[in-house]
């Protein structure tokens, strides 16, 4: 009996103490949701894409129904690139998200904000009706200034009333210099924020190697996140581009380029690790490149992505992050496999 | 020193205040320009004269994008062809009506009364065309408008985007088409036939049937024979709809086609003109008929915004030596360079670091475009040869060699400074390299330019452009000139000069010289001013204010709208001459205070005793009676104080009796006292307060702003930037300037001890050590070990405990500790216990 009781003991014991450590190893981990942003003016995703979310497990794809931009003719804000979708994926769970040009909010009146408000109430909910989209959050995506910040923010919260559901989420996109001085650029009246981390480096520069993700400079901006008020979600850059530069300055950002794409060494020759230079003048994907132009092949090695996801694991405080990858595109299957982005997950 | 934090966030304050002195300037803190705020234009791109190709002059202000986009001038021209078919009885008016304004319903009757007896068109009773469109019983004409009404909402995108735009009803459309194509067939008249085939065409594009869209295009409007406007509308949608079936080399040449045939589509057509790639661009180049239509392609190609046109000049003149396509290029590209070539640059060390790899490019692409220029001129095909002359010549001044500027500006001929902007343009240029060739400070050289400056600004109808007036540019090319002559007076050694030259007002009153202050009063003063002297003073004057003393960029900005406002601009000179008075004072005041901080007190006192300061009003009678004038002291500046600067001092309001002038007077009257006396006693009281004075007028004392001008100002890197650069003279006496009282007080206190010591002056031995300590406190403040310091403002945290702070400051604490041994029966040291949070910390250890 004894024995029994001692041996029953032991295996309470012993219980407590793989539960301690069990829970010791996860004290730190978050609960991930992962998902996708889609940043095309039309939604028709292929068989290959539908199954590199599946197999990631992608539940939520955050899909940008338009852009509000100024236009200078009419002296309005404007939706541009209006969603078309083609098929919906299912299985997923959709943010529409609105991106708003910060020249927009620079130029709209104080008494227009209200109008814009409702515009952009209708127009998420015309697409999303038209397409069948049954939506539970909404997500801004605004690079705001001191300048405009206060026109954002009553936007934000104008739209917000015209979504009386219950639990309804409004998100706002937060860039990384948004967190570290944040007493000056304020906080949005959002529920959550998602945090993008990648533009750092200073792409205007031609000396600069990664203006997508600079580890390096990433960091010096990681300060201020116990102090921020709103749980953060994360989204990390595969996207790839070439910065074109001209005489020394940046001419244009070429979308989805590869450094096959320069392999023609009559047109082009390797500068250095990602620099090209442009030795005959060409048409490159509708741009015209004059002889001499450099261009600077950018993407993120699957290396840094899961450096950091580290980096920000430390500094996100919210258990449940929503850890998102920009962009959806057919480029990113040959660069990323699937378990590669799903490595990177595990790091938060 | 109640609270250590406190002090803490004075003393963070005063870093801030020390890192900004320094020299090393950092950009990344400065305000933040746009492109135009850094650069010079002296080309005006309107001396072509090509006013057809106006909206595309290459602009970075707003100046020309209005034009690009007028939705009336394609109703116009539309209307000139109707006035043309319509001859003899053309009715403009009628016709723009019926087209743009009036209801179908209004049409509808109106077609009933030309058709029938019954009369039911009230509008337009008796008018001469309706009525002859009667007497015919002609309805062709507004029965063809009725339909393109009609036609209308199909195919008019809704204005407002945030509207869901309608579908189109196929069974409505295939009506509307067929109507189109019975009243095509019919009618006879090929300029209604025309009207129709677009409506057709138009109603294809916009249902998203584009191969119907073309077909309909080829079989109705190709084979008339027709060079209207609206033909080359028809062809814009068929290009759109090459477009959209992927057939880009078909729509890049039809939109070509758009652009070279109809002005007012040119921005929708060069928008729309899309090369992928190399083959689609040499299929396009192959669909065209002749040279020049190749041309243009390469034209489009060369507008745009980032091009480097040369290549594209370079392919057009093979094709067609004449163009006038190749001048329009050929301006863009130099106001193109403008805006990164050395000579144009405001402020050449702004963004340095980039500027340097684009600076060697771009002076690189000048010289090719100037090769360029060079054999169009020599080999005399260009049409207005005038133009690529003066474009050489200024392309020379960009390049710096403003002799050889000047002899191509020699070869113009004459005859073509009958027009207004070619004269101005190459007197512009001529005075520019004129400024630049002066070798010495040459004030008759200098004066002649400036009256030629004036010469070409003398009547508000000389200026024969928007350009000069929508870039500020009459007040840019002054100031160019003026900074000119300033690198040539800093050559030559005169800062002063240099300063009137390039500087504001204000900088007069940030660390001033004599000899700067001299130098401006002087020409204030001189009696026969000549165009220069006025200039150089208003331009001085004009860039005066400063409002607040916190952002440069502020000022900028003002100085922007200030230029702008002539009215503003006229009266700040009046206000300038009415009110020398006052300003005498201010100089005074000003050369007062800078013989005070060298220690010439006798010219120090000279100066203050004739300041007079009453009856201004300091809000209004002057511009700088707020910010800097410090005549009066708020405390008394011979007695010394436990605690230092404190935040609850106001340092714009004057309440001690003390004055500038009765302080030097009391300091001099002490320091020939310290001389004369034979008395320790009375030496040890005339030290300590002489000490006093000079601690509380130095950086960390109470009346610290008795040397505010003289000492320095925190941005003052910004406003002597091009003085501190070329005179390390002015640099070291900064550092002088910031410390000097400082020294001399800690001098002084130690004489004071050590004559309170010898006459048993306890008391005051207690004292004199106590702002020893306070010395060494400061030195604690200027050492490498607080740099490391840091202060978070928002949480009150610093980055070092208290501890830790006593730690680092043991080194500095020689005095506490004497007035802890020698003095602790005082009653001063009781009373520095109560008072100084450091002391009490320290005895309490």
């Amino acid at each position: 009996m004894h024995l029994r009781l001692f041996k029953f003991h032991i295996a309470v014991l012993l219980f407590s103490i793989a539960l301690f450590f069990s829970s010791c190893n996860h004290s730190n981990k978050h609960q991930i949701v992962p998902a996708f942003y889609h940043w095309q003016s039309q939604l028709n995703l292929s068989p290959e894409e539908t199954s590199y979310l599946q197999k990631l497990h992608v539940q939520k794809l955050y899909l940008k129904f338009f852009d509000v931009d100024w236009d200078v003719d009419t002296k309005q804000a404007m939706p541009l690139a209006i969603l078309d979708v083609k098929t919906k994926p299912d299985s997923v769970e959709i943010i529409p998200t609105v991106f708003i040009t910060n020249r927009t909010l620079l130029n709209i009146g104080d008494n227009e904000i209200d109008s814009l408000s409702n515009h952009i109430t209708k127009k998420v909910n015309t697409i999303a009706g038209k397409a069948n989209i049954s939506f539970y959050e909404l997500q801004f995506d605004c690079d705001w200034t001191e300048k405009t910040r206060e026109k954002y923010f009553r936007l934000i919260k104008l739209v917000h009333k015209n979504y009386t559901q219950n639990n309804f989420t409004i998100s706002a996109t937060i860039r990384l210099h948004q967190i570290k001085y944040y007493k000056q650029t304020g906080v949005p009246p959002v529920d959550k924020g998602m945090l993008m981390f990648y533009n750092t480096g200073d792409v205007d520069d031609v000396n600069t190697s990664n203006s997508i993700l600079d580890l390096e400079t990433a960091k010096k901006y990681l300060v201020n996140f116990d102090e921020y008020t709103l749980p953060l979600d994360v989204v990390l850059p595969v996207f790839s581009w070439g910065v074109l530069y001209r005489r020394g300055k940046l001419i244009q950002l070429l979308n989805n380029t590869s450094a096959n794409d320069f392999a023609d060494t009559s047109r082009f020759i390797l500068l250095e690790n990602n620099k090209y230079r442009v030795v005959k003048s060409t048409y490159y994907n509708g741009t015209y490149l004059y002889s001499n132009d450099v261009i600077r092949i950018e993407s993120v090695s699957n290396n840094t992505l899961e450096q950091a996801a580290d980096l920000l694991s430390k500094q996100i405080k919210n258990k449940n992050i929503t850890v998102a990858f920009y962009h959806l595109h057919p480029s990113i299957f040959k660069k990323y496999t699937y378990e590669e982005l799903e490595k990177a997950l595990t790091h938060f | 020193m109640k609270n250590w934090k406190k002090r803490l966030l004075i003393f963070s304050e005063l870093l801030i205040v020390l890192f900004f002195a320094s020299n090393n300037e950092s950009h990344a803190c400065g305000p933040s320009y746009d492109e135009y705020d850094r650069m010079y234009r002296f080309f005006n791109p309107e001396v072509i004269n090509s006013d057809e190709y106006k909206p595309f002059y290459f602009s970075i202000f707003d100046t020309y994008t209005s034009l690009i986009l007028d939705p009336d001038s394609n109703r116009e021209d539309n209307l000139k062809d109707w006035d043309a078919f319509l001859v003899p009885i053309s009715d403009h008016y009628l016709i723009n009506d019926l087209l743009y304004t009036d209801e179908i319903d209004l049409l509808k009757q109106i077609s009933l009364y030309v058709d029938s007896e019954i009369y039911n068109a009230p509008y337009y009773k008796n008018n001469a065309l309706i009525e002859k469109w009667k007497k015919d019983k002609n309805t062709e004409v507004i029965n063809y408008i009725i339909y393109a009404k009609s036609c209308e909402p199909f195919c008019i995108s809704t204005s407002d985007r945030w509207e869901e735009k309608e579908n189109m009803d196929p069974i409505k459309l295939n009506v509307l088409v067929n109507e189109g194509l019975a009243a095509y067939n019919k009618t006879t008249t090929s300029f209604i036939k025309l009207r129709y085939a677009y409506q057709i065409v138009r109603l294809y594009r916009y249902s998203q049937q584009y191969d119907k869209c073309i077909e309909t295009y080829n079989n109705l409007i190709g084979p008339l024979k027709t060079n209207s406007t609206i033909k080359y509308w028809a062809m814009e949608q068929m290009a759109g709809a090459f477009l959209k079936i992927k057939q880009y080399a078909k729509a890049a040449y039809y939109f070509s086609m758009v652009f070279n045939n109809d002005k007012n589509k040119r921005a929708s057509s060069l928008n729309s003109f899309y090369i992928p790639n190399d083959s689609v661009w040499n299929e396009c180049v192959n669909l065209c008929q002749n040279k020049k239509e190749r041309s243009s392609l390469y034209f489009m190609r060369g507008i745009n915004y980032n091009s480097n046109a040369l290549e594209e000049m370079k392919e057009i003149y093979s094709l067609n030596e004449s163009s006038k396509e190749l001048q329009l290029l050929l301006v863009r590209e130099i106001s193109k360079l403008e805006l990164y070539i050395p000579l144009t640059q405001i402020d050449s060390s702004y963004n340095l670091g980039q500027s340097l790899l684009q600076k060697e490019e771009n002076m690189e692409y000048l010289e090719n475009l100037r090769v360029f220029i060079e054999k169009c001129v020599s080999e005399g095909k260009i049409s207005n040869k005038q133009i690529w002359q003066l474009s050489l010549a200024y392309l020379f001044t960009l390049q710096e060699n403003f002799k050889q500027s000047n002899i191509v500006l020699n070869t113009i001929g004459k005859q073509f400074y009958v027009d207004l902007k070619f004269k101005k343009q190459a007197q512009i240029i001529s005075i520019i390299n004129q400024a630049n060739l002066l070798d010495k400070p040459d004030e008759k050289a200098m004066n002649n330019i400036m009256v030629q400056y004036k010469q070409i600004w003398k009547n508000k109808t000389d200026i024969p452009s928007e350009f000069y007036t929508q870039s500020n540019y009459r007040h840019s090319l002054l100031e160019y000139i003026l900074s000119v002559f300033s690198k040539i007076y800093t050559h030559y050694g005169n800062a002063e000069m240099a300063l009137i030259c390039t500087g504001r007002y204000g900088q007069l009153y940030c660390r001033p010289t004599i000899e700067s202050i001299n130098c401006f009063e002087a020409l204030v003063q001189k009696d026969q001013k000549n165009s220069y002297d006025s200039l150089l003073l208003q331009s001085f004057w004009n860039n005066n204010f400063w409002w607040g003393t916190n952002d440069i960029w502020i000022e900028w900005n003002v100085t922007k709208e200030w230029q702008s406002n002539e009215q503003n601009y006229k009266n700040s000179i009046t206000n300038f001459w009415s009110n020398y008075k006052i300003l005498e004072s201010y100089l005074k005041e000003l050369r007062g205070t800078v013989y005070l901080g060298e220690g010439n007190l006798t010219n120090a006192l000279n100066e203050f005793s004739t300041v007079n300061y009453s009856n201004i009003n300091r809000n209004t009678d002057f511009p700088y009676g707020e910010y800097y004038n410090h005549f009066n002291l708020d405390i008394d500046p011979f007695k010394g104080y436990i605690n230092d600067l404190n935040d609850t001092i106001d340092w714009h309001v004057s309440n001690s009796n003390y004055t500038k002038y009765t302080y030097t007077k009391e300091l001099k009257k002490l320091l020939d006292l310290e001389i004369s006396s034979s008395s320790e006693k009375e030496k040890a009281i005339t030290c300590f307060k002489i000490g006093n004075a000079y601690y509380n007028s130095s950086l960390f004392g109470k009346a610290h702003h008795i040397l505010y001008q003289y000492r320095f100002r925190n941005y003052d890197s910004y406003l002597y930037k091009e003085i501190t650069l070329q005179n390390n003279g002015f640099i070291k006496q900064r550092g002088i300037r910031i410390y000097d009282c400082y020294f001399k007080a800690n001098e002084y206190y130690k004489k004071a001890l050590a004559f309170a010591n010898s006459s048993g002056n306890k008391e005051l031995a207690a004292k004199c050590c106590f702002m020893l300590a306070k010395c060494e406190q400061n030195d604690f403040y200027m050492s490498d070990i607080s740099k490391n310091i840091k202060y978070n403002y928002s949480s009150n945290v610093s980055s070092f405990s208290q501890e830790e702070i006593v730690k680092e400051t043991s080194g500095y604490r020689s005095n506490f500790k004497l007035l802890k041994e020698k003095y602790s029966d005082t009653q001063f040291y009781k009373e520095a216990i109560k008072e100084c949070k450091y002391f009490e910390y320290y005895v309490s250890r």
